[in-house]
């Protein structure tokens, strides 16, 4: 409140006032230095910029993760911390907010000042005037790079324990296969030793002989129970059954083995058919099949010149609705010999290999009522294949359906 | 109880009737006598047969292991030759079988000549270490029928002294010398100082068996 003596006379002391009242202004006030208290302390950053994306505030959060001081940002352009690849999502956004719309949590990437991509989440509000007109946006955005790179780290510890699990259970399997038919080989091998000198006997002791001959039997059939036994644990354990979209499983093995790729300079070429039908099988058994695939084509090209490296993957449709994946190197490739015993368990070209891999991965495509393939390419490399054919039978894809909807 | 017997035995201890039947079977089929077990346990329980021969024995044994097995044998005294048989090429395993005295290493399925060799390999070392131990025993039970006295020079005489220094050393005459010496001799049954010398190898005598009465008043 404000007063003014209008006169000096004593007497009649006049007053002109203006009695405002500050409770609401004092409040805004408390209010404003409390939200910008909030703003500078937060380890997000909260930024404001212009529906043009000129800054117009940046709190310290957003220093100290993208590295620049308010100072050098205020006034200037938002696109200096957005990849170029993404200008057109960022004007994609600048547009929604004008319409007023609000985004949430949208995970995209930026640039710092020391060049580093970083992985943040962005949650975007337009600011109105009091006309409710929208003149700017206050953007919040949280680095989460980290928990990126522990995510993935987490999927690439995952994948290698598969990995390592489903090479060792092999390894173990084969072990004790060996073992267990190698009994009763050594009991036919002896017992068939014995009878050839019980027959070269002077005279020939027949009846010892003749229960060399039984003893011999009686192993073989031991023998082919153990193998009987396998299959039939093999049987017990039927494939899963998902409904998924092989295009995307393409992506996340690429995805997995991108380290690899790059430690080996190559840059795999996706070229994938936008109309695939979903398929039908176990997706992590497939994923393991086209994993081995590249892994295989990796070390194809291992010898060759890095500038010399071509690897494609390419998916298209297949028949009616069939899906059709060809995986192209330009490895040493593949001869004459090494393609008649490729898909043979055991059989390898590598110095290290157990030549497992393509013989697993026949068995799953036949699981699968697909198939496997490879053809040397008329220039360099090899080209392997498979198909997985059109298995939306009706009441499968119910039952599916139904299991999905009960998650 | 044990049981003389000269005939080669071959004891084949392995947890596999497959195995164990068609060893047996092979075995027999060369003229050898077979004794077949599927545990070590089964083969300790039984009385042993004063026979040569050799083990065929599976590394992996129900229980203990071969090697395990192995030093058992050597701990009750048993020292029949080990042939180890084995599903699986593991390579420092066998290294270590032979390194403990295995005649062979071999892997199933057997190759029929590289066991039958190994079995007559093992049964020719104990029988010559039979006859060994025959001896020893011989010469032990000959050698206990010695005086102390004549001990005493045997274990002086073999070293090469002449009966001078053995006569002064034993404070004895040289004529008494003499005469325990000729008494040990005829006692072993050697006709040489070499004889007797060999015979000394094999006991374990030597010239410090004298001291103890060397000390005697």
């Amino acid at each position: 409140m404000t007063t003014t003596p209008m006169t000096d006379e004593p007497r009649s002391l006049q007053f002109a006032g203006a009695v405002i009242d500050l409770t609401a202004s004092r409040e805004r006030e408390v209010e404003s230095t409390r939200l910008a208290a909030i703003v500078s302390s937060s380890d997000d950053a909260i930024i404001s910029k212009t529906l043009d994306g000129k800054i117009l505030s940046w709190n310290a959060g957003a220093t100290s993760i993208f590295g620049y001081e308010a100072t050098d940002m205020i006034g200037q352009s938002i696109f200096r911390i957005i990849p170029p690849e993404l200008y057109e999502e960022e004007k994609h956004i600048l547009n929604r907010l004008r319409q007023g719309e609000r985004i949430r949590h949208y995970e995209t990437a930026r640039i710092a000042k020391d060049g580093r991509r970083i992985e943040i989440s962005l949650t975007v509000s337009p600011l109105f005037n009091k006309y409710g007109k929208v003149i700017g946006a206050s953007k919040v955005a949280r680095d989460i790079t980290t928990s990126r790179e522990a995510e993935a780290e987490l999927q690439r510890v995952r994948t290698e324990l598969a990995r390592v699990a489903r090479v060792t259970t092999l390894g173990e399997l084969t072990a004790a296969i060996a073992h267990e038919v190698n009994q009763p080989l050594t009991g036919v091998i002896s017992s068939g030793n014995a009878c050839l000198r019980w027959l070269a006997a002077n005279p020939p002791n027949l009846e010892a002989a003749r229960r060399s001959v039984e003893r011999m039997i009686d192993d073989g059939n031991r023998a082919a129970d153990v193998i009987r036994r396998i299959r039939d644990m093999v049987r017990k354990s039927p494939p899963r059954k998902d409904a998924f979209n092989m295009n995307d499983t393409i992506m996340e093995v690429l995805a997995l083995i991108s380290t690899e790729l790059s430690r080996n300079d190559i840059s795999p070429r996706a070229e994938l058919a936008n109309d695939l039908p979903v398929v039908w099988g176990d997706r992590i058994q497939l994923q393991q099949v086209i994993l081995n695939l590249l892994m295989n084509a990796i070390e194809a090209m291992s010898e060759v010149s890095p500038t010399q490296r071509q690897l494609l993957i390419a998916s298209v449709k297949d028949g009616s609705n069939g899906v059709l994946v060809r995986i192209q190197d330009s490895g040493i490739g593949l001869d004459g010999e090494s393609l008649d015993h490729l898909f043979e368990a055991f059989f390898t070209t590598k110095a290290r290999g157990m030549g497992m891999g393509l013989a697993v991965s026949q068995t799953i495509l036949q699981a699968h009522g697909g198939r496997l393939w490879a053809t040397p390419n008329a220039s360099h490399g090899a080209t392997f294949q498979f198909a997985l054919p059109a298995t939306g039978r009706h009441d499968r894809r119910a039952r599916a359906a139904g299991r999905f909807c009960h998650r | 109880m044990i049981v003389a017997r000269e005939q080669p035995v071959v004891f084949v201890i392995d947890d596999d009737a497959s195995v164990r039947g068609g060893l047996e079977d092979l075995l027999r089929s060369v003229g050898l006598a077979v004794e077949s077990f599927g545990s070590a346990q089964e083969f300790l329980a039984l009385k042993r047969l004063d026979a040569p021969g050799c083990f065929v024995l599976d590394v992996r044994l129900p229980g203990a292991s071969g090697l395990e097995f192995q030093r058992v044998l050597t701990e009750l005294n048993i020292h029949l030759p080990v042939i180890f048989i084995s599903g699986h090429g593991d390579i420092p395993m066998s290294v270590r079988a032979i390194k403990s005295g295995a005649i062979e290493f071999l892997t199933k399925p057997l190759k029929e000549q590289e066991l039958l060799d190994a079995v007559q390999a093992g049964i020719e070392r104990d029988r010559v270490r039979r006859q060994e131990a025959k001896l020893v025993a011989e010469l032990r039970e000959r050698f206990v029928l010695l005086t102390s006295r004549e001990q005493e020079v045997f274990a002086l005489v073999i070293t090469g002294r002449p009966n001078k220094q053995i006569a002064y050393e034993l404070k004895l005459s040289e004529m008494t010398v003499k005469v325990h010496r000729s008494q040990g001799m005829h006692k072993m049954g050697a006709r040489s100082l070499v004889d007797l010398a060999q015979m000394a190898d094999k006991l374990g005598v030597s010239a410090a068996q004298a001291q103890p009465s060397k000390t005697k008043p």
